[in-house]
């Protein structure tokens, strides 16, 4: 395994660190990652570092770097907003590798960094595979029974309704007064709608591309089989996974669950790398050259608009 | 998160007023090769002088400062008394004081956190994963050892002391470091969010980078 800093983009204002295996795997796959949060490219508890040399020793690139204006990225001379400047990032960064690593990427992103990933992951045929860490969920009777209903008889829900609503009696008692990172509840997430997230999964899939969806306990997540119940379609599970770790955070910081994240992540990228349907298809649409063009679906007006920008 | 964020910063303003700035991660750490477990704090303090080595080389200059914040001014304190190493400058910034009182805090912010969570491991004591990492029992010990008043001056041409609370601890470490001959302190105040110190403070970049600037800047 190797790894070199890389600096790239407009003016070289990004910086990343691509991590290469000594012996590269066929077909040459790219796993690309990028902030979570304020986070710099290691990840929350340096996930994507230890991802990026697993991957490594699978005979599997990794790319990880910082969008602009975080980690070590210089921040844009523009007036585009965040959004538009992760996704132009992250585009220049699967520009960058397809001229010198390889043309086939998969894009793993945990929360925010899911919002930029499902944006690329819609309009550049380079991207064979992404895997959502708490991405979009949305809301089905079901979770509002789970979450609403059945949390009164949840032991960790009222322990956690008590050391919130009483902190100087029951934090206390375990020594756990509310003080750093009291402002998690400052950040919103603005999500697309059902039918428009259903409809740039279609596009995804329908041209090929294989998604790994998972959920951790922390997010609006209750029940393993959600995500097939907000959607309409059913006919995708040849090229979606999914997983649920109830008991995992938002951010894996416990050992434990990373190993089992990382363990699951990793597997899936290898089947991917496996799958002869990747292979052809990837190679097809990359071999139609236009990174952008969906000769299977018209680009979206709104899609567009973000690609104009 | 955040100290990846002020050092940026404050490399960003040393290099305006002239200082070439080489910033790193330990071993096991950031980018570095190794295992977050991996680390002691001996590797560690053989990382700065194999940084300093790599500093002179690349810059071209014949002596460093070294900057290190809170375990890292530890780190600093101590591997400046090696002779790859002696600093031009030395600055402490928050420098912990106490091993033990250093874990306790962390301890304790890892239960704050986990009291927003609805499922996380039984704790154990000691602990064995701190702040989102696990902390092998020999850096725990280690770092438990740690008294900074008891260790000897550190060996520098100058040093710096940047505290952001004027505590009876920080008072005596600064009485001790007054009698060497060219040292400055200043009590920069912690501001922003509970618990990121004075991390975000414009004001202790400014000091810090003011101390360093060469006198022709």
């Amino acid at each position: 395994m190797k790894e070199r800093v890389v600096q790239f983009g407009d003016g070289h204002r990004l910086v990343g660190i691509l991590t290469e295996p000594s012996e590269y795997r066929s077909p040459r796959l790219i796993a690309v990652m990028s902030n979570v949060g304020l986070n710099h490219r290691v990840g929350p508890s340096r996930i994507w570092v230890d991802l990026a040399r697993r991957l490594a020793a699978q005979g599997i690139a990794s790319f990880r770097f910082d969008l602009s204006g975080l980690g070590d990225s210089a921040p844009r001379n523009d007036l585009s907003g965040d959004d538009e400047r992760a996704v132009q990032d992250l585009q220049e960064a699967l520009d960058w590798l397809a001229n010198t690593v390889g043309q086939r990427f998969v894009l793993l992103s945990l929360c925010s960094g899911t919002d930029n990933a499902h944006q690329v992951a819609t309009l550049d045929h380079r991207v064979c595979g992404a895997v959502f860490l708490d991405g979009y969920t949305y809301s089905t009777p079901l979770f509002l029974f789970y979450r609403k209903g059945m949390r009164f008889l949840s032991m960790p829900h009222w322990r956690r309704w008590l050391v919130r609503s009483f902190p100087d009696t029951f934090g206390r008692l375990r020594g756990q007064s509310r003080t750093a990172g009291a402002a998690n509840e400052i950040f919103r997430r603005e999500y697309p709608s059902r039918d428009r997230f259903e409809a740039d999964i279609s596009l995804m899939v329908d041209r090929g591309a294989h998604l790994f969806f998972i959920f951790s306990g922390e997010t609006m997540y209750a029940y393993r089989r959600q995500f097939w119940d907000w959607l309409e379609r059913k006919d995708w599970k040849g090229h979606i996974s999914l997983e649920y770790y109830p008991k995992a955070n938002h951010t894996y910081s416990f050992r434990a669950d990373r190993e089992i994240l990382m363990a699951a992540v990793v597997d899936w990228i290898l089947s991917l790398g496996r799958s002869r349907a990747i292979d052809s298809e990837t190679n097809r649409a990359v071999a139609e050259s236009s990174i952008f063009a969906s000769p299977a679906a018209p680009i979206p007006p709104r899609l567009r608009s973000d690609l104009a920008s | 998160m955040l100290t990846h964020w002020a050092l940026r910063r404050l490399a960003a303003l040393l290099s305006k007023v002239g200082v070439h700035v080489l910033r790193f991660d330990y071993f096991g750490m950031g980018d570095s090769a190794g295992q977050s477990e991996e680390g002691t704090l001996q590797i560690w303090q053989q990382d700065i002088q194999t940084a300093t080595v790599a500093l002179k080389k690349l810059a071209k200059v014949e002596r460093v400062s070294l900057i290190g914040y809170r375990l890292g001014a530890v780190l600093a304190w101590r591997a400046a008394a090696t002779a790859e190493a002696r600093p031009q400058d030395l600055v402490l910034w928050d420098p912990v004081l106490d091993g033990g009182e250093y874990l306790t805090e962390l301890v304790e912010s890892d239960a704050a956190f986990c009291a927003r969570l609805l499922h996380y491991p039984t704790p154990t004591d000691p602990p064995e994963e701190l702040g989102g990492y696990v902390l092998p029992t020999g850096l725990r010990q280690e770092t438990a050892r740690i008294r900074l008043l008891d260790e000897p001056l550190p060996n520098a041409t100058r040093v710096h002391l940047y505290v952001g609370r004027e505590t009876k601890e920080n008072a005596a470490l600064r009485t001790r470091l007054e009698s060497l001959r060219r040292f400055s302190y200043a009590h920069v105040p912690e501001e922003g969010v509970n618990g990121s110190g004075n991390l975000l403070s414009t004001r202790v970049l400014q000091v810090i980078s003011s101390a360093l600037a060469p006198e022709d800047s």
